[in-house]
C-alpha cells in the first residue's frame, strides 16, 4: 500500500515538474512580417508595391474597398451631375442633387477614399525612406519605384485638391509619438508639391511597360497628372482673388488670392507634353475602327492603346457583383440594384452630324429615331436609348414607361451578361482628355489658334463629326471645348469636378433648376416613338458645395480650418 | 401592461404573504445559500454554506428539468440570480443564448463572456441535459472568482455533475413526451389588403395605380389562384405543431470503495417544417437528436488514495432542407408579398418570380444540410490524504480533456419556377426562373473546440477547538483551441485561499490568484488578483441565540480584484502586423498580385481589464418560516480596450492601436424572499420572490469631440441607442414646409416627423440621441411558487424583466425592397386617419425617411413570462413500495405559457426578427425511481 502512495506522489509531482514548461506561454512562431521583412528582398518589396497601387490609385466605379476602408459610396459621380440620375432613390447621388450634403457623413456620400488616401500617402513616404535598405535592388528600378510614389502620392494629393483645396502636406512617415499639429497647406503649396513630384517622377519613370506591367505608372501618367493640376489650378475656382465664399485670412486655403493668366499657359505646356510624349510610349487615339465604333471600342475594351493609366484592383465581376450590379439597369433580363439614367440634359448636348445643334421639340414630337439617326455617332455609343442593343440577354432595350428617357450605356460593356464576367477597368487617364485640356487651356492663354483647333478636332475627326467652325471667338471656343469635354468625356468622372473648376454648378440646368427626362410613346400603326421632354426633377446647388466640407469629426480634432458654409 | 405586472407581482407576493397555513414533509425550495450545513460549490473546491462569505446563488439540477428545453442555458433562465439569459435563435440545435451575470460591466463585446467550467474544468455545457446535473452555481463577487484571475471579472458559472453515493443501486427512468407550437408567426396582409394598400402606396408617390377594380375583385374572392393568388406561406411550409421528447435512464450507488453515477439520455426535437424529406428524398426532414451517456466513478484505490473518474460525451444530429439554419427560408416567407405567385403553376411546376424564389420549393428541392456534432468531457482526479505528514492535510492533481466536434454536410440542389402571363392571345406564357441542377455534396465545414488542462491542488482543513482553518494551494494550467488557424488560447495560474472562523461567529477569507495569459507580452503577461472577504453570524452571538425572531442572521462583505482578458480587439497585440490585402491585377490578365499592407501598429503596453468588486450582502431566516437574501454591490472595471484615435489627425495613415484605457461601473442590487408553509399535514407550500437590478455606466472611452452634447455615448448604459426621435407624423403640407429640413427623402405628410436636437433646423444624423434603453434588461425578477396537496403537487415560475428597449426591425416595414407588408400597416396614416394612424403613410418605393432606425419603432421590451408550469400527481406510497418504487410520478408540463407586455399584436419581446418563431412547448411525463 505504501508503495501505491508514494507512486501517486510521485505521479503527482511529475505532473506538476512537466506542466510547468517555460514557454508555455510564448506565443508560436508564426508566418507573420513585419515592415523589416518588407524591405528585405525585392520580392518582399514587390508585395509593398502592390498594396501601393491598391491603396493609392482610385477608380471612378462605386467602392469596392471594404477590405481597406469602412466607408462606402454606392454611386459613380455622374449621378450627382446634370449626366445623370440614379433609377434608385437611395443611393447617396440624391444627397447632392438635392443639396442635402453634410459634413458629418461626406466618407459615405462622395469621398469614401478619404482614410485611405492618407493611409496610401504613408505607404509612398515609407516607400520613399526605406527602399535604399533593399539589398540586391537594382539603381534604375530604385529609382522607377521612387518615381511611382511620388506619382501616387501626387496623385492622392491631386483627388484631395480638387475635392478639399489646399489640406496638410505631409511629405514623411510620423511616428505616433511625434507632436503632431499640421494644419492645412495652401492652394498653391499643395499645386507646387503635386507639380514637383509630378516632373521629379517623370523624369525617373519608363515611356512604356511589358504588358505583364500593365497598370503601373508610366512616364505619360506623371505628365497626365501634371497637365491634370495645372489645368485645375488655372480654372476660375482657384485662379482668382477672391474665393467662391469667403474664408477671411484663410482665402489661400480655397483660392490663390490672385488671378495670374500665365497658369492657363503653364497648363498648356504640360498637356502639351502629353501629347509629346505620347508616341514614345505606343499611346494614340483610337481611330483605326471605324467612325462609328472608335468611341465604343475605347471605352469597352480594357488595356487599348490610348489609355494612359487604369485602375487595375479588380478582377473579373460577374454582372450581379458590384461594380456592374449597381450601374446596371434594374429594367433589364437579370436587372441590376438601380442602374444610371440619362438626363435629357445630356442628350441635347449632342450635335447633329453636321456640327449644328440638334432641334429638340419643346411640345414634344413623333420622330425619336429620325433624331437619334441624326446625332453626333456618340451618341449611340454612350446612350442607352430606346430599342438599342444592350446585350445578348436584352437584345432590345425598353424605355418605354420605366425610366426618365435614357439610360448610361458608356462603362457597362455589351459583353458582359450572366455568362461573361468581365474585368472592370477604370481608366483614369487617357489620351483624348490630354487633347481637351490642351485645347481648353491654349484658348485661355493664347485664344483660340491653329493648335487649339487641331487638338478638337483629332477628337472630332476619329468619332466621324466636322471640324469645329473657323474663326471662332474665344469665348465660343470656350463653349464649343466645354460642349466637347461634355460628350467625349460623359460618364468619366469629369463632369463633377469640371462644373465646380469652371463655377458653372450653380448655373440654372447645370446642376440647378429643372431637370428633364424624355416620356416615350409608342405610335399606333408607327415605327417611330413619340417623345415628349418632361421635367422630372427640380435640383439646387449650394455655392459652399464647391469645395467638400471635411469630415466632421476630423475638424473636431482642432487642426483643420473647414471650408466656408460647412 | 405595466400595471398589470405590477398587480401580478403584488397578488404574488401578497398570497405569500398571507401564510396559508399548511403541512407536509421536506420544504420544497430551490434555495440558495441557507442557513443549512449544506455544502456550497466554490472556487475549486467546496465549503460549508454558514462559510461562504462571497455571493453565489446555486440551482440544483432537478429545478431545470422544468423547463423542456434542448439547451442546458434556457434552461436556467431566472433560475439562478444574478444571472440573465438571452434567448437570441430559438431553433432547436441553433440556439445559443446569451449570459450575463449581474448585467454588463464592459463595452468591448467579445469581453462580456461568462467562465463556464464544468467540474472544474472550462468546457462547453449547452449540450448537458440537467438530470446529469447536481447542481449550477454563479460566483459573483471578487471573494468568490478571485482565484479564476484574470478570467474572472465576468463572474463565473460552476456545473458540477452527478456523482455516485456509497448505498443500494438507485434507478431512475425519466420519459418526457410533447410538443411545441409557436408563440406567435409574423401577421402579413393577404392578398386583397396587400394589392388594396399598394395602390394607396403608388398613389401616395404620385404613380398610377397597378391593380384593376377587377384584380381587387379577384383577389377578394379568391376565385382565380394562379393571375390572382393569395398564399399566407406559413401554412404550405409549417406544421401546427413539433413533437419533442427526451427519455432518461441513470443508475447511481456504490460500495464503500467504489461509487458510481451513470446516465443515458436521448432528447429529440423536430423542427417546425413539414416533413420535407418524407417528400423528396433528396430533402431531410428537420430534426435536432441528441444522446448524452455520462459515467462518473470514484474509486478508493487505498484509505488514503482516491481516484475520480468522470466521463461524459454527447452526439447530437442535426439535419434542416435546404440550409444549415432555417433563417433565411422565415425570412423568404416574411418577405415575398402574398399574390407574387402561387405555390404551384397550373401545370404543377413551382411558382416564383424574378425576386423570390418559392420557399416550398427551396425546401423541397434545394437539398438538405446535416451536421453531426460530438463532444466528450473528461477528466481524472487523484486525491491523497496527507494526514500522516499532518492532520487534515491532503494533495489532489487532475488532468483534463474536454473537446468537441462538428461535421457538416451540405447537399445542394436548384430548381425550376416559372411565373405565367397571358399573351395577347390569351395563352398562359410560363417565363422560367431558376435552372434544375443535379445534387451537390459539400462536406468540407467543420467546427471544432478542445481544451487540455491540469491542475494541482493542496488543501489544509483542521479544527483547533473554536478554531476553523482551511487552506488551499493550486496550479492550472489550460490551452484550448478554436477550429481554424488560431494559436491555442492558453492560461497558467496559482492561487491561494485561506479561510478562518472563529467560533462560528467570525469569519475572514483572503483569496489571491497569479495568473497568466498568451495573449500579452513578455514580461508582463501575469497579474495578481487578491481578494478579501469577511462574514459575522450575528445570529450565533449570545444576544440573538435564543431570538425566536431571528433564527439566522449573517452579514457579510467582499473586496477584491478580477481581470478578463478577453480584451477583443486583434490578438497579440504586442506586435504589429504587415497582414495581406487585396491586392491589384497588374498586367492584362485575371491575375492578383499579392499585397502587403501595414497593420495596427503594436501596443507594447496591452493588458487585461481589471475590475475592482464591493460585496455586501446579507443573509436572514425569520423563525422557521421567512427567509430573506439580499445583496448590494459595485464593480468597477478600468482598462478596456478603446479606440483612442479620434484626437491623432488622420493625416498620420495609421491609426494609433487599441489602448487600455475604457472605464466603466456597474451597480445593482439582489434579493431573495421566500416563505415554506408550516409542515402539517395536507396542503404544503412555499413562494419565492427574487430579483436582480444592475445598472451600468460607461465612465471613459475615449470617443470621438462631439459637437452635440447628446452625442456623447460614455455616461450611459452600454448598448445605449442612438437615434432619431420621433414626434408624430407631419399633418399636412403646411406642417412639412414650415418644419425643419429631413435630409433623407423628399417628406409628405403622412411621414415621420423627427425632432431637431440640436436646433440647425436639418435633420440629419447629428440629430441622433439617446433614444430608449439598451437591449439588455436593467431588472430580472421571478416569482417560484410550489405547493403539494397529498399526491399532487404543482410548481409555478414567472420571470419578468424591465428596463429594455426592443425594436421592430425591417421585416415590419410596408413593401420595401419589394417586399410585403406587415398586418399593422392597416393602421397607416391617410388624411382621414390622421388622428389616429400608428403607422407612417405607405411608400411603393423604399423610403429612407420613415424605413430608418428611430424611437418610432423602439418598443418596450418589459415582459413578465410563465416559464413553467408543472402539474403532478405521485402514485400511494403503498402502491409504490409493492412494486420497490420509490417514487412514480405523472406530471404535464407547459414551458413559455404565456407572456404579459407591453407590444402591440402577438410578437414576442424576445424574439423580434424574423427568424425560426419564439416557442411554447407542452407536455407530459413519467418519472420512476427504485
Amino acid at each position: 500500500m505504501k508503495k501505491i502512495r508514494i507512486v501517486c506522489i510521485f505521479v503527482i509531482l511529475g505532473t506538476f515538474t512537466f506542466s510547468c514548461k517555460k514557454n508555455f506561454l510564448d506565443k508560436a512562431p508564426g508566418v507573420d512580417v513585419t515592415e523589416n521583412t518588407i524591405f528585405s528582398s525585392p520580392t518582399q518589396l514587390e508585395t509593398y508595391i502592390a498594396s501601393m497601387y491598391r491603396h493609392g490609385i482610385h477608380h471612378g466605379f462605386c467602392t469596392d474597398d471594404k477590405s481597406l476602408t469602412e466607408s462606402i459610396s454606392l454611386d459613380i459621380s455622374a449621378g450627382a451631375t446634370d449626366e445623370g440620375e440614379y433609377a434608385v432613390a437611395w443611393l447617396t447621388s440624391q444627397y447632392w442633387n438635392s443639396a442635402s450634403i453634410t459634413a458629418s457623413d461626406i466618407v459615405n456620400l462622395e469621398d469614401y477614399r478619404f482614410y485611405l488616401r492618407w493611409t496610401a500617402i504613408r505607404i509612398c513616404n515609407i516607400m520613399m525612406e526605406r527602399i535604399g535598405e533593399v539589398p540586391g535592388l537594382q539603381e534604375s528600378y530604385r529609382e522607377q519605384v521612387i518615381a511611382e510614389a511620388k506619382f501616387v502620392r501626387a496623385l492622392n494629393y491631386f483627388e484631395m485638391l480638387k475635392r478639399y483645396g489646399g489640406v496638410p502636406i505631409v511629405n514623411k512617415r510620423f511616428q505616433l509619438s511625434e507632436e503632431l499639429k499640421i494644419s492645412r497647406n495652401t492652394i498653391e503649396e499643395c499645386v507646387n508639391f503635386i507639380v514637383n513630384d509630378c516632373t521629379e517622377a517623370a523624369g525617373a519613370l519608363p515611356p512604356t511597360y511589358p504588358s505583364t506591367m500593365r497598370g503601373r505608372v508610366t512616364k505619360g501618367a506623371a505628365l497626365m497628372l501634371k497637365s491634370k493640376a495645372l489645368l485645375y489650378a488655372a480654372s476660375p475656382l482657384f485662379n482668382t482673388a477672391t474665393p467662391y465664399m469667403p474664408l477671411g485670412e484663410n482665402n489661400k486655403l480655397i483660392c490663390y488670392g490672385n488671378y495670374d493668366a500665365n497658369r492657363w499657359k503653364l497648363a498648356a505646356d504640360a498637356a502639351k507634353a502629353v501629347l509629346d510624349w505620347a508616341p514614345s510610349g505606343n499611346c494614340k487615339l483610337i481611330d483605326d475602327k471605324g467612325v462609328d465604333v472608335n468611341y465604343k471600342y475605347e471605352w469597352s475594351t480594357n488595356d487599348n492603346e490610348e489609355i494612359i493609366l487604369a485602375n487595375k484592383s479588380f478582377g473579373t465581376r460577374y454582372p450581379w457583383d458590384i461594380p456592374w450590379a449597381v450601374m446596371k439597369p434594374n429594367t433589364i433580363a437579370n436587372p441590376g440594384w438601380g442602374g444610371l439614367q440619362a438626363t435629357f440634359n445630356l442628350v441635347r448636348k449632342y450635335e447633329k452630324k453636321d456640327g449644328t445643334p440638334q432641334t429638340w421639340n419643346a411640345n414634344g414630337g413623333n420622330d425619336l429615331f429620325k433624331k437619334y439617326d441624326e446625332l453626333d455617332p456618340r451618341f449611340k455609343q454612350t446612350i442607352a436609348y430606346h430599342n438599342s442593343y444592350w446585350n445578348v440577354e436584352t437584345p432590345v432595350f425598353n424605355c418605354i414607361g420605366n425610366s426618365i428617357g435614357h439610360w448610361m450605356h458608356k462603362l457597362i460593356p455589351s459583353d458582359l451578361h450572366n455568362g461573361a464576367a468581365q474585368i472592370p477597368s477604370w481608366q483614369l487617364f487617357r489620351l483624348a482628355e490630354a487633347y481637351l485640356n490642351y485645347a481648353e487651356a491654349l484658348n485661355e492663354a493664347e485664344g483660340p489658334v491653329d493648335a487649339a483647333y487641331d487638338a478638337v478636332n483629332k477628337i472630332r475627326r476619329r468619332s466621324g463629326m466636322p471640324d469645329l467652325p473657323k474663326g471662332l471667338s474665344k469665348d465660343d471656343f470656350r463653349k464649343r471645348v466645354h460642349n466637347e469635354r461634355d460628350i467625349e468625356l460623359a460618364f468619366e468622372d469629369h463632369r463633377f469636378w469640371d462644373i465646380r473648376r469652371w463655377k458653372i454648378a450653380e448655373e440654372d440646368g447645370v446642376m440647378k433648376g429643372n431637370f428633364w427626362g424624355l416620356k416615350l410613346a409608342t405610335i399606333p400603326a408607327s415605327s417611330e416613338i413619340h417623345y415628349e421632354p418632361y421635367i422630372f426633377e427640380v435640383r439646387s446647388f449650394l455655392p459652399k458645395m464647391y469645395l467638400h466640407p471635411f469630415i466632421l469629426w476630423e475638424v473636431n480634432k482642432g487642426y483643420l480650418v473647414q471650408n466656408p458654409g460647412w | 401592461m405595466n400595471q398589470m405586472i405590477i398587480r401580478t407581482i403584488s397578488t404574488l407576493l401578497l398570497s405569500a404573504g398571507c401564510g396559508v397555513y399548511a403541512a407536509a414533509q421536506s420544504p420544497v425550495t430551490d434555495s440558495t445559500t441557507t442557513a443549512k450545513a449544506a455544502s456550497v460549490n466554490i472556487a475549486y473546491g467546496t465549503q460549508p454554506a454558514w462559510m461562504v462569505t462571497g455571493a453565489v446563488s446555486s440551482v440544483k439540477g432537478t429545478e431545470l428539468r422544468k423547463s423542456f428545453n434542448t439547451n442546458l442555458a434556457n434552461t436556467m433562465t431566472g433560475r439562478l440570480r444574478g444571472l440573465t439569459v438571452l434567448q437570441g435563435n430559438t431553433e432547436p440545435g441553433v440556439n445559443s443564448p446569451s449570459l450575463y451575470i449581474r448585467g454588463v460591466n464592459t463595452f468591448g463585446s467579445e469581453s462580456t463572456k461568462v467562465l463556464v467550467m464544468v467540474d472544474g474544468f472550462e468546457s462547453n455545457f449547452e449540450q448537458l441535459v440537467p438530470d446529469e446535473i447536481a447542481s449550477v452555481t454563479v460566483l459573483k463577487d471578487a471573494a468568490a472568482t478571485a482565484l479564476y484571475g484574470s478570467r474572472a471579472a465576468n463572474g463565473v458559472i460552476l456545473i458540477t455533475t452527478k456523482r455516485g453515493q456509497e448505498g443500494q443501486l438507485q434507478v431512475s427512468f425519466g420519459a418526457q413526451y410533447g410538443f411545441n407550437k409557436p408563440v406567435a408567426l409574423p401577421k402579413m396582409v393577404n392578398a386583397y389588403d396587400y394589392a388594396r394598400l399598394y395602390n394607396e402606396a403608388l398613389q401616395n408617390d404620385g404613380k398610377p395605380a397597378l391593380y384593376t377594380d377587377a384584380d381587387l375583385a379577384a383577389y377578394q374572392q379568391g376565385n382565380d389562384p394562379y393571375f390572382h393568388p393569395d398564399v399566407n406561406w406559413y401554412k404550405q411550409v409549417l406544421r401546427n405543431s413539433a413533437p419533442m421528447s427526451n427519455y432518461h435512464l441513470n443508475f447511481s450507488g456504490g460500495k464503500k470503495a467504489v461509487r458510481y453515477f451513470a446516465a443515458l439520455n436521448a432528447i429529440s426535437s423536430q423542427g417546425m417544417l413539414i416533413k420535407a424529406g418524407d417528400i423528396n428524398e433528396e430533402s431531410s426532414n428537420s430534426k435536432f437528436n441528441r444522446y448524452n451517456f455520462r459515467s462518473n466513478v470514484d474509486i478508493d484505490l487505498n484509505k488514503t488514495l482516491t481516484a475520480f473518474i468522470t466521463l461524459g460525451g454527447t452526439v447530437e444530429d442535426k439535419a434542416n432542407p435546404a440550409g444549415n439554419t432555417t433563417g433565411s427560408l422565415f425570412g423568404l416567407m416574411a418577405a415575398i408579398p402574398p399574390n407574387a405567385f402561387p405555390v404551384y403553376q397550373p401545370n404543377g411546376s413551382f411558382g416564383g418570380n424574378a425576386l423570390y424564389a418559392n420557399p416550398l420549393g427551396n425546401m423541397l428541392q434545394n437539398g438538405s444540410y446535416t451536421s453531426n456534432g460530438r463532444t466528450i468531457q473528461s477528466s481524472l482526479r487523484l486525491t491523497q490524504q496527507l494526514d500522516f505528514i499532518t492532520k487534515g492535510l491532503s494533495v489532489s492533481a487532475a488532468i483534463a480533456a474536454n473537446n468537441y466536434f462538428n461535421s457538416y454536410s451540405n447537399k445542394t440542389a436548384q430548381y425550376e419556377r416559372f411565373s405565367i402571363s397571358r399573351n395577347n392571345n390569351g395563352d398562359t406564357v410560363y417565363t422560367r426562373f431558376g435552372q434544375k441542377t443535379s445534387l451537390q455534396g459539400d462536406e468540407s465545414r467543420s467546427d471544432q473546440w478542445r481544451n487540455y488542462a491540469l491542475q494541482g491542488f493542496l488543501n489544509y482543513n483542521r479544527t483547533f477547538g473554536i478554531h476553523e482553518i482551511t487552506a488551499m494551494a493550486m496550479y492550472n494550467q489550460d490551452s484550448y483551441s478554436i477550429s481554424g488557424n488560431n494559436l491555442p488560447y492558453k492560461h497558467v495560474n496559482g492561487g491561494t485561499r485561506i479561510t478562518y472562523a472563529n467560533n462560528r461567529k467570525y469569519i475572514g477569507e483572503f483569496t489571491m490568484s497569479y495568473m497568466g495569459s498568451e495573449n500579452f507580452p513578455k514580461g508582463s503577461r501575469f497579474g495578481a488578483f487578491p481578494a478579501v472577504s469577511a462574514g459575522w453570524i450575528v445570529s450565533n452571538e449570545n444576544f440573538l441565540q435564543h431570538s425566536r425572531a431571528i433564527t439566522f442572521l449573517k452579514i457579510r462583505g467582499s473586496y477584491g480584484l478580477t481581470g478578463n482578458d478577453l480584451i477583443g480587439g486583434q490578438r497579440f497585440m504586442f506586435d504589429q502586423l504587415y497582414p495581406f490585402i487585396n491586392s491589384p491585377y497588374f498586367g492584362t490578365a485575371n491575375t492578383g498580385t499579392g499585397g502587403l499592407a501595414e497593420g495596427v501598429p503594436a501596443n507594447p503596453d496591452v493588458t487585461w481589464e481589471k475590475e475592482q468588486k464591493i460585496n455586501v450582502g446579507v443573509e436572514a431566516a425569520f423563525g422557521e418560516r421567512w427567509r430573506f437574501t439580499a445583496d448590494v454591490f459595485k464593480n468597477d472595471r478600468r482598462h478596456i480596450l478603446a479606440r483612442p484615435y479620434y484626437t491623432l489627425p488622420q493625416y498620420m495613415g495609421v491609426d494609433l492601436p487599441m489602448l487600455n484605457v475604457g472605464k466603466m461601473n456597474n451597480k445593482g442590487l439582489e434579493a431573495l424572499l421566500s416563505y415554506t408553509s408550516k409542515p402539517t399535514a395536507g396542503i404544503q407550500w412555499m413562494a419565492e420572490a427574487s430579483a436582480t437590478y444592475a445598472k451600468n455606466k460607461v465612465v471613459y472611452n475615449a470617443e470621438a469631440v462631439q459637437q452635440n452634447a447628446y452625442l456623447y455615448y460614455s455616461g450611459h448604459s452600454v448598448g445605449q441607442p442612438f437615434g432619431l426621435e420621433a414626434i408624430g407624423f407631419f399633418k399636412d403640407q403646411a406642417d412639412v414646409d414650415k418644419s425643419p429640413k429631413q435630409i433623407f427623402t423628399p417628406v409628405q405628410p403622412g411621414d415621420i416627423k423627427y425632432k431637431d436636437q440640436n436646433g440647425d433646423n436639418v435633420i440629419d444624423q447629428n440629430d441622433a440621441f439617446p433614444i430608449g434603453k439598451p437591449y439588455l434588461p436593467t431588472l430580472t425578477y421571478t416569482l417560484h411558487t410550489n405547493a403539494r396537496f397529498r399526491r399532487f403537487d404543482l410548481d409555478i415560475f414567472f420571470q419578468g424583466v424591465n428596463g429594455s428597449t426592443v425594436t421592430l426591425g425591417s421585416n415590419y416595414y410596408a413593401f420595401q425592397n419589394n417586399g410585403s407588408a406587415p398586418s399593422m400597416a392597416e393602421n397607416r396614416w391617410t388624411p382621414a386617419t390622421a388622428g389616429t394612424a400608428t403607422y407612417p403613410r405607405l411608400s411603393s418605393q423604399n423610403n429612407l425617411n420613415n424605413y430608418r432606425y428611430s424611437s418610432f419603432w423602439q418598443r418596450n421590451g418589459s415582459y413578465l413570462k410563465l416559464r413553467s408550469l408543472e402539474l403532478g400527481y405521485s402514485l400511494p406510497a403503498s402502491l409504490m413500495s409493492k412494486a420497490k418504487m420509490n417514487l412514480a410520478r405523472v406530471f404535464v408540463n407547459g414551458t413559455n405559457l404565456f407572456s404579459i407586455d407591453d407590444i402591440e399584436g402577438d410578437i414576442d419581446p424576445e424574439s423580434l426578427s424574423v427568424g425560426y418563431p419564439a416557442m411554447r412547448t407542452f407536455s407530459a411525463g413519467l418519472r420512476i425511481e427504485f
